[in-house]
């Protein structure tokens, strides 16, 4: 018994110990990196945000000159966040006379960007509201009637406008407009809603990444078109050798024939090339 | 209408008390300690946000388990009818001064659940006066750290002289929760009962 | 009598104009010694707080605290000393201040170094509500935390920070430092009770059964203590472990035998428990009980708690320096500081207690960020069955040895202190006293790791058998 008593001491002080080392290790490490050069900390008011991926969807944003107001992301939105007027213009196409996104609805989930015809909703990659960052971001007053803050185009324009002059230059009236508008004392959304939220290089940016998208998906499509049609005048001189293996007993195995040493050269797919070498006759 | 231009606020600065109130409000500016407390995804993103990797220790924050001690309360994932009592309980406990921040689309609109649940709760600024709403979903621990700077601009300018600006946020009639079945919770109470009455 | 009680019967005296009554003498106290031991005590502790904080971040590879510098209460303090002006002066000078290069980097490093963080969290906390649940008993509960200060700074005022810094020199000073961080208990156990919450009453009710618990092997490891040196009396333990050349490391009691080494790791452990800090903190167990007996305290009273911790464990390292490590003395020498006239000796002996209870202190706090909570049956396990019977063994072994050193010689003495007796032992005997124990204890341990655990082959082929 006391030698059962022993061992529980001594393998209580060995665990101990060992836990300790570990920390130890650790707490020695860190301090002497130079200011916490160790630590896995990233300071993110100091250091900018981190982005995790391309894929990363921070906020959704919508560029108003594009929208055509189909409702296509409205019909797709599972919490109809989404509000949104539209006009027709002088060349009798629809545009947003005004379009909300309710962020604090919003889930990100990306479905609107998707459905989006015309590329105008788009997911930006950081979600920076950082409050240094003056101008970019507004508080909008808010109730818990989930929100009828609107705002068309020239009024975000104005809305900026106003923001960017200190408060002693406002004359009453637009003191009082801004007032309705901008909350700052009341319950606060941190948040940009619908319009203007790009500056301009965020906008150059966003318009060359949809163009790079667009070209991208213009190669590719062109590229698989030529490809569709490489292959139909490559399956073109064939159709004898086929459909005789076909018309075996082994219907479910299209890629049978080419297994066989007699096939013809003109199928240029992977197993055949893994396979056979460059069978060249 | 800015904090600064409310009536009396100017006076107060020529009182020189002012100063030992703006070195009060960098008091609590820097040392706003969080109730520890979440119910659902953000509450992952949260516990991220006191971890190694974001680290809110470094803007003073640290998490205290009892209400009693905390200033912050971050109301961090979906809130549903029956757990919507206990929040306002907790936040009662709370001692002043104390803030809301209104972490992810859950806890400031219902969300993905504001829609079709029969459960949830669409907003948690029905029960609880909200400081600040953090929109995402869930909000990543940067946007939290953001919110949380935004937080502490309004703390900076909290004054102890002159009156709090707490206007009575509620939506009460048709719109209030459950339809009315339930008790609606009075904000204009002049001052929360801290779990019963008096104070020292 | 000591310096110290020189400067409060001379203050008295004056303060009096003539034969000093209770009144005078109490104000003279308060002034040479209370206020200045709060100034130094309460500092320190708060400073704990913030190096707990980055301690703790650097264990977890985080940066800590990096918000609040000193630009807060400077600018107070500018705000302070400008009255007089306008308020946009003082913004403009507080500006032109800071801008200063040596000021500016200064309060950089501050910012980093997070040293503003203390304030921040004391002002707020005087900044906030102060609440009394309904259903509690306000005059019990207002007056726990102030009781949990006073069980935690009264035994300071036994404990030798110098030659002549000593404020109570009495007899009975070991006993007396234990009996009266007991009030601690009763202060844990009002605050459990008063607090009218169920999550205070189990958490007042597990702090008193676990600070009952551990004081017995503190009583023990401090009489084993006594049994060595002969006298309760701090002081003079202090000078018991005075050895006079360059190695007067080797005076000190944790090197007298190993079963002093040992009472200072149980003295240690369980003096961890006293203090209510992890892995002890049953008392606090925010996954179990929200926050413990101090649930429902807010804003000053529970900062008043939260100082009561952090001056107990500098209490805990102040005495197991003085009973085990040499108290004040530095481990290179003495006589090199005893001579220095007392405005230079007594810092610097401060400063060696200073550093060895910091010390402990850091220890401490890498404990509580390495190793989990205990269960509370562990808890109490732990005590009565590990550390008593280490304990009472311990002092077994000591009056062993004793009996073997077959008497005293008398002991050099120590600057102001008096010469002892001390044990008759040779440095044949203090090898012996060494040699014999520690070979007991491996044999003992290797029989139980072949009987119960795995032992390394080479060991078992040594000792033979299975293993």
């Amino acid at each position: 018994m006391i030698l059962a008593w022993i061992h529980d001491v001594v393998e209580a002080v060995q665990s101990c110990v060992s836990g300790m080392r570990t920390t130890g290790r650790f707490l020695v490490e860190n301090l002497r990196g130079e200011g916490g050069a160790m630590s896995a900390t990233r300071e993110y008011p100091e250091q900018p945000a981190e982005v995790v991926g391309d894929r990363q969807r921070g906020h959704l944003v919508n560029d108003a000159d594009r929208c055509i107001v189909c409702h296509a992301c409205d019909t797709v939105c599972p919490v109809d966040c989404f509000k949104m007027d539209g006009e027709r213009d002088g060349d009798n196409k629809m545009r947003a006379s005004r379009f909300d996104i309710d962020l604090s609805k919003c889930i990100y989930c990306g479905l609107c960007v998707r459905a989006c015809p015309t590329d105008s909703l788009s997911m930006t990659r950081t979600f920076e509201m950082d409050p240094q960052h003056e101008g970019k971001r507004f508080l909008f007053r808010r109730n818990s009637k989930q929100v009828d803050v609107r705002f068309d185009a020239p009024e975000m324009e104005r809305l900026h406008a106003l923001a960017a002059q200190p408060r002693e230059a406002l004359s009453a009236e637009d003191r009082a407009w801004l007032d309705a508008r901008i909350d700052d004392r009341g319950q606060h959304l941190i948040g940009i809603y619908g319009l203007g939220f790009f500056t301009p290089e965020q906008k150059a940016e966003a318009d060359a990444a949809r163009e790079a998208k667009k070209k991208a998906k213009d190669a590719a499509a062109a590229a698989a078109k030529a490809k569709a049609a490489a292959a139909a005048a490559a399956a073109a001189p064939k159709p004898a050798s086929v459909p005789a293996p076909a018309a075996g007993a082994t219907p479910a195995a299209p890629a049978a024939p080419p297994a066989a040493p007699g096939a013809p050269p003109a199928t240029k797919s992977g197993p055949d090339a893994a396979s056979g070498g460059s069978p060249t006759p | 209408m800015t904090t600064d231009e409310r009536p009396g606020n100017r006076a107060d600065e020529q009182v020189h008390m002012a100063a030992v109130d703006e070195f009060l409000a960098w008091g609590k500016e820097h040392s706003l300690f969080y109730l520890l407390f979440a119910t659902a995804c953000c509450g992952i993103e949260l516990m991220q946000a006191g971890g190694p990797r974001y680290d809110v220790d470094r803007l003073g924050m640290i998490p205290r388990a009892t209400p009693r001690q905390a200033d912050l309360m971050i109301v961090a994932g979906t809130i549903t009818h029956k757990m919507a009592g206990r929040v306002r309980t907790l936040w009662e406990q709370m001692t002043e001064p104390r803030w809301v921040v209104s972490m992810g689309s859950c806890a400031n609109s219902g969300g993905p659940f504001s829609k079709w649940s029969y459960s949830v709760l669409n907003g948690i600024d029905k029960y609880v006066p909200v400081d600040i709403y953090i929109p995402g979903c869930p909000p990543r621990p940067e946007a939290l750290i953001d919110g949380v700077m935004a937080l502490r601009e309004r703390v900076k300018r909290y004054r102890t002289v002159g009156e709090r600006d707490r206007t009575p946020y509620i939506v009460a009639g048709p719109e209030a929760p459950f339809g009315g079945h339930c008790k609606v919770p009075d904000f204009t109470a002049k001052k929360p009962d801290g779990g019963g009455g008096g104070s020292a | 009598m000591n310096g110290f009680g020189y400067a409060v019967d001379a203050l008295a005296a004056w303060l009096a104009g003539g034969e000093p009554g209770w009144i005078a003498l109490t104000i003279a106290v308060l002034a040479v010694w209370v206020v200045p031991i709060l100034l130094l005590v309460f500092p320190i502790a708060a400073l704990g707080q913030i190096l707990e904080r980055k301690i703790a971040a650097a264990i977890q590879r985080r940066v800590g605290p990096s918000s609040a510098g000193l630009d807060g209460p400077l600018r107070f303090g500018f705000r302070v000393l400008l009255f007089f002006l306008p308020r946009a002066r003082q913004d403009r000078i507080f500006a032109a201040f800071c801008n200063l290069r040596p000021v500016r980097s200064l309060l950089l490093v501050s910012r980093r170094l997070g040293l503003g963080q203390f304030v921040a969290d004391g002002i707020k906390m005087l900044g906030k509500e102060d609440i009394v649940p309904t259903g509690a008993d306000g005059i019990v509960f207002r007056l726990a935390p102030y009781l949990a200060l006073a069980g935690a700074f009264l035994p300071f005022c036994v404990v030798p920070f110098g030659q002549h810094l000593v404020m109570l020199e009495t007899e009975v000073a070991a006993l007396f430092a234990i009996a009266v961080s007991g009030i601690v208990v009763v202060a844990l156990k009002m605050a459990g009770w008063g607090s009218g919450s169920k999550w205070s009453l189990l958490g007042g009710m597990r702090a008193v059964a676990q600070l009952v618990s551990y004081e017995v092997p503190i009583g023990l490891a401090v009489g084993g203590v006594v049994l060595w040196c002969g006298t309760m009396d701090l002081h003079a333990i202090v000078g018991q472990q005075y050895e006079p050349g360059v190695f007067s490391l080797l005076g000190w009691n944790v090197v007298q035998s190993p079963f002093l080494a040992t009472l200072a790791a149980v003295f240690f452990i369980a003096g961890l428990a006293e203090c209510q800090r992890s892995p002890f903190d049953m008392a606090e167990a925010e996954s179990e009980l929200v926050s413990g007996f101090n649930t429902e305290y807010s804003g000053l009273r529970w900062g008043l708690f939260a100082m009561a911790e952090y001056t107990e464990m500098l209490l805990i390292g102040a005495l197991l320096a003085t009973l085990f490590f040499g108290g004040y003395q530095s481990p290179i020498g003495e006589e090199w500081i005893v001579g220095l006239p007392v405005w230079l000796e007594v810092p610097i002996h401060g400063a060696i207690l200073g550093v060895k209870v910091v010390t402990v202190f850091l220890v401490m706090m890498w404990i509580r960020w390495t190793l989990p909570r205990f269960r509370v049956d562990q808890v109490m396990r732990l005590s009565w069955l590990v550390l008593v019977p280490m304990c009472l063994v311990s002092m077994f072994g000591l009056a062993v040895t004793l009996l073997a050193a077959g008497g005293t010689h008398a002991g050099e003495a120590f600057g102001r202190v008096a010469s002892r007796p001390r044990p008759d032992l040779h440095w044949l005997g203090h090898l012996a006293a060494w040699a014999v124990p520690v070979a007991i204890g491996a044999c003992l341990v290797v029989m139980a790791k072949k009987k119960h655990g795995q032992v390394h082959p080479a060991l078992q082929r040594l000792t033979g058998g299975r293993s």
